[in-house]
């Protein structure tokens, strides 16, 4: 038996990559959380929970997480099933449009969304007008929460509904018309064959949602409200290598998302021997809808889209306008602006930072991530479904705790050797790192991209081409990698355009102005200049666009398997 | 160009388990050069699973293969040179019918003008002419195959390897495509290794053949030995029509078989290498077609009287079914608008007892 040795070392490579940028850290953060300069010890962990800040903030954090979830299930679930089983005109626009609240990152809607709850906002002002307020309502200052729920729940649920979307295309409609032949009626048949049936897609979007609002960064700084837990890590940056008390909130985070995590994954196991019985028998056929049904259904989409635009329509209200100041809608139209954020040393080297930093960590999940779906699906060695597991790791854990991890692992590491620490110590450059960080943050979509391509793509065409003589390397060049292109390339796109709008690492890590990606870049205006917020705005909305041309791109290119990318 | 020559091929005790099935147990078998071989089974035999193995698609557990007497075990795919037509044909949609068919000689490093000189050629031998820039979804079935035929041929191998090249076509192309591979066969002079489950493919195209069943070869032998003197039941089964049933050896008449069958004592032709000892249980299979209805009177060894209980016709002959005793034979006459077989009429039947075959009566001894 010949010995695979290519095989091995490109194995190797991406189990020492994982280990060193996502495993290490987790431990290191881990260890720091148990121990002090005296040895281990549990005092910092029992803190979290002595600290009644730190419990109101655990409380705010969980609510949050918990009620994002539940309305994004709520919202989701009808929406995937009008989309899996009834047909109406327009089904395509509107399910293109559906994906539209994913080009903004909530922290940048909520720059937007201040200027229509603030106490002087347009919210305040239009029920004034209508006369069914008599005195200005600060929304935000009433309930804090709330605004952060509303924002992140429009912003996440497509991620629900694109798993629901795809559980429901997979289920055999033969299920549910044998359901109805005997008798049972529409809203049964839903409720006691679609929806179980559905489970592990709903459950697996539960999941992400909650590990995803759990830990969001950006939307309650935006806010001010300090009383989470990402917020009060934020704050802890500045101890990382003094004090365990920021490390222990974070195990304590990393605890909590990986809990809600793997609650998600058990449910969907326990459900999944139901949803693989069978193999389709009958080619899905969709209902029309009447014409007062398409109505209906136009009109609910309609409401959901409007609501979920808003905070899109804030910003660029707030980029292109002088003044928004008591009044329902801005005004003093000005380019002014977008001259600004181009302008600005710091945005523009902000905007080559991120486009740079995200081809950086584009390129490496498509080396890696290509290289674990083929080690999963056409490597045939154990251990490939342990490699597997670490590359979906990054699911469950937050951003924040990655970064947090890296300042710990790799800050005043390599102090004698310059050159080494000029790359990998964060504090000194942290390029290389940010890139990493990206990458491993967005390893899981790359994988699933190019897994659910590589088992579309028939195993005979690789054996054709090595019966023919073309070598291992030779093979995958020619024949498999031009066969799942199409996944590859959508699976890059997104990464892409992910990364550039990666929120709790960039803030984390980049320390010094020139080190700033896109992301921390807006936070900065937001709190700095005159008018900064408006800049910051004109920011988003280049960021927007960019983000919705790349979503649109990827989806042309993986049409309907688009829902496979965001599968836990 | 260089002169082609043919390989031979051999397998050696090559064993093979996916999990706890055992898809091959003990194969051996030797394909000379230039040869047309079979290997024929139901399907699930691991006739597949051994064409792969060959092509080192697949790696055996145990035993080895030659091919000009050089171990290739340790060779990976690419290196072995037995390009293969796959059962699907496994044509690349995302390359056209040239870029297809010019795969192999780019791999080969044949010079780009060279290679598209020599695709287009092996495309006009096969028929395909014009359709070099068509992706291969755009073709008909018959003629992807062709396109995975001229694929395979047009490196000059010294063997090629198919794996039921002509199941996915319609039964009229199949008989096309037989005739073809017979042609091509000859003219090219390589050696074709051919796996299938239609004995009339294999029975009409093979030189010889292997009988596969259960991961085991059964036997291996031409056409006309094993379909005529075939070593044990599952091979008359699965050749063609047989008459089995039980009798006991009891002695030996110069190169015959002396057996007590239900009709008296009869001479049979063991198979090859088959000598029971007297008073051993044994089969005795005779193909239908070497039942022959008698004029007279029965008398004398290989005969037996019986009733017919059906006859149906197929055209140009008659199935007829005789029962005599407890036994039920099957006949298979010449249609004759004269000769009228209604149910009842009792008759005489003789076996030439060359056509009577005498073979082992246990699995176990038939696999050997």
């Amino acid at each position: 038996m010949r010995i695979p040795v290519g095989r091995i070392a490109a194995a190797g490579a991406v189990a020492a990559f994982l280990s060193i940028f996502l495993l290490w850290p987790l431990a290191h953060v881990a260890v720091r959380a148990a121990s002090d300069a005296h040895g281990p010890t549990l005092f910092y962990l029992k803190g979290v929970f002595a600290n009644p800040v730190h419990l109101e903030a655990a409380l705010n954090s969980f609510r949050i997480a918990c009620w994002v979830t539940a309305m994004c299930a709520l919202v989701s679930l009808p929406l995937a099933w009008l989309f899996a089983s009834r047909s109406f005109a327009g089904k395509s626009l509107l399910a293109g449009l559906l994906l539209t609240p994913m080009i903004l990152p909530p922290f940048v809607s909520a720059v937007g969304i201040k200027m229509v709850l603030a106490r002087e906002g347009s919210l305040s002002i239009l029920l004034m007008r209508l006369g069914l307020a008599d005195a200005p309502v600060d929304w935000l200052g009433a309930c804090p929460l709330l605004g952060i729920v509303a924002l992140e729940v429009l912003h996440l649920f497509p991620i629900m509904y694109l798993n629901l979307a795809a559980a429901l295309a997979n289920i055999d409609p033969s299920l549910e018309e044998a359901a109805a032949n005997l008798g049972a009626g529409p809203w049964s048949v839903f409720r006691r064959i679609t929806l179980p049936l559905a489970g592990p897609g709903l459950f697996a979007g539960m999941a992400l949602v909650f590990v995803w609002s759990f830990t969001e960064l950006g939307t309650p700084l935006v806010f001010g409200v300090r009383r989470v837990l990402p917020v009060l890590i934020y704050d802890k940056v500045g101890e990382v290598g003094t004090n365990p008390a920021g490390y222990a909130l974070v195990v304590f985070v990393l605890a909590i998302s990986a809990g809600g995590f793997w609650t998600g994954k058990a449910l969907t196991r326990r459900s999944r021997e139901v949803a693989t019985l069978g193999r389709m028998s009958v080619s899905r056929q969709e209902k029309r809808l009447s014409a007062l049904g398409s109505i209906a259904a136009w009109l609910g989409v309609g409401l959901l889209l409007v609501l979920a635009i808003i905070p899109h329509f804030s910003v660029i209200g707030l980029a292109f306008n002088r003044k928004w100041f008591l009044s329902v809608l801005p005004h003093g139209p000005t380019l002014e602006f977008f001259g600004r954020a181009v302008d600005n040393p710091l945005t523009r080297s902000a905007m080559l930072n991120s486009l740079g930093l995200s081809l950086a960590a584009t390129v490496l999940d498509m080396l890696v991530g290509f290289g674990i779906a083929w080690f999963c699906v056409r490597g045939r060695f154990r251990g490939a479904d342990l490699l597997d597991a670490l590359a979906m790791l990054p699911l469950a854990v937050p951003g924040l705790v990655i970064a947090f991890g890296y300042l710990g692992c790799f800050g005043g590491l390599f102090r004698e050797t310059p050159f080494l620490s000029g790359i990998l110590d964060p504090r000194r450059n942290p390029m290389f790192l940010l890139a990493v960080s990206y990458s491993i943050r967005r390893l899981p979509y790359m994988v699933r991209a190019a897994h659910a391509g590589l088992e579309q793509v028939s195993r005979t065409y690789e054996e054709a081409a090595a019966n023919l003589g073309a070598s291992p390397i030779r093979v995958i060049r020619r024949v498999t990698i031009p066969l799942l292109g199409a996944n590859l390339v959508a699976g890059g796109i997104l990464c892409f355009a992910f990364s550039m709008l990666e929120v709790s690492d960039s803030l984390i890590l980049a320390q010094v102005e020139e080190h700033y990606p896109l992301t921390k870049a807006i936070y900065t205006l937001m709190e700095s200049l005159e008018n900064g917020t408006n800049v910051a705005a004109a920011l988003g909305v280049w960021a927007m666009a960019f983000l919705g041309a790349a979503l649109l791109w990827a989806a042309a290119l993986m049409g309907r398997r688009m829902g496979q990318m965001f599968r836990a | 160009m260089k002169e082609t020559v043919a390989s031979s091929i051999e397998a050696k005790n090559l064993a093979k388990r996916f999990g706890s099935v055992a898809a091959l147990a003990d194969v051996s078998f030797d394909v000379k050069a230039g040869e047309m071989f079979f290997l024929l089974g139901p399907s699930g035999c691991g006739k597949t699973t051994l064409l792969r193995i060959l092509a080192g698609l697949e790696t055996a557990d145990s035993g080895t293969v030659l091919i000009n007497g050089r171990d290739v075990r340790d060779l990976p795919a690419h290196e072995r040179g037995l390009p293969m037509v796959f059962q699907n044909y496994a044509l690349w949609p995302h390359l056209t019918v040239l870029e297809n068919v010019a795969f192999g000689l780019r791999e080969r490093r044949v010079p780009r003008d060279e290679a598209v000189r020599r695709a287009r050629e092996a495309l006009e031998k096969v028929d395909l002419a014009g359709r070099e820039d068509r992706k291969p979804g755009q073709l008909s079935g018959g003629q992807q195959q062709r396109v995975a035929l001229a694929r395979a041929l047009v490196l000059n191998p010294a063997a090629v390897l198919l794996d039921e090249p002509l199941s996915n076509l319609d039964a009229k192309l199949r008989v096309e495509m037989r005739e073809y591979l017979a042609r091509l066969h000859a003219s090219s002079g390589i050696t074709f290794v051919y796996v299938t489950h239609d004995q009339v493919e294999a029975l009409s195209l093979a030189d010889r053949m292997a009988v596969m069943s259960a991961g085991r070869i059964m036997a291996v032998g031409s056409p006309a030995a094993l379909y005529h003197r075939p070593p044990n039941a599952f091979c008359a089964g699965f050749l063609g029509e047989a008459n089995i049933f039980p009798a006991r050896a009891v002695g030996r008449d110069g190169a015959w078989l002396v057996v007590e069958t239900h009709a008296g004592r009869w001479s049979a032709a063991p198979a090859e290498g088959f000598d029971p000892p007297s008073g051993a249980e044994v089969l005795l299979m005779v193909r239908p077609e070497n039942v022959r209805p008698l004029s007279g009177s029965p008398a004398g060894a290989n005969v037996f009287k019986g009733r017919v209980v059906s006859a149906r016709m197929n055209g140009s002959t008659l199935t007829v079914l005789v029962a005599t005793g407890e036994t039920t034979w099957k006949a298979t006459v010449l249609s004759d608008p004269l000769a009228e077989w209604r149910e009842g009429r009792e008759c005489g039947w003789m076996v030439d007892r060359a056509h009577a075959v005498a073979m082992p009566a246990s699995e176990k001894e038939a696999a050997r």
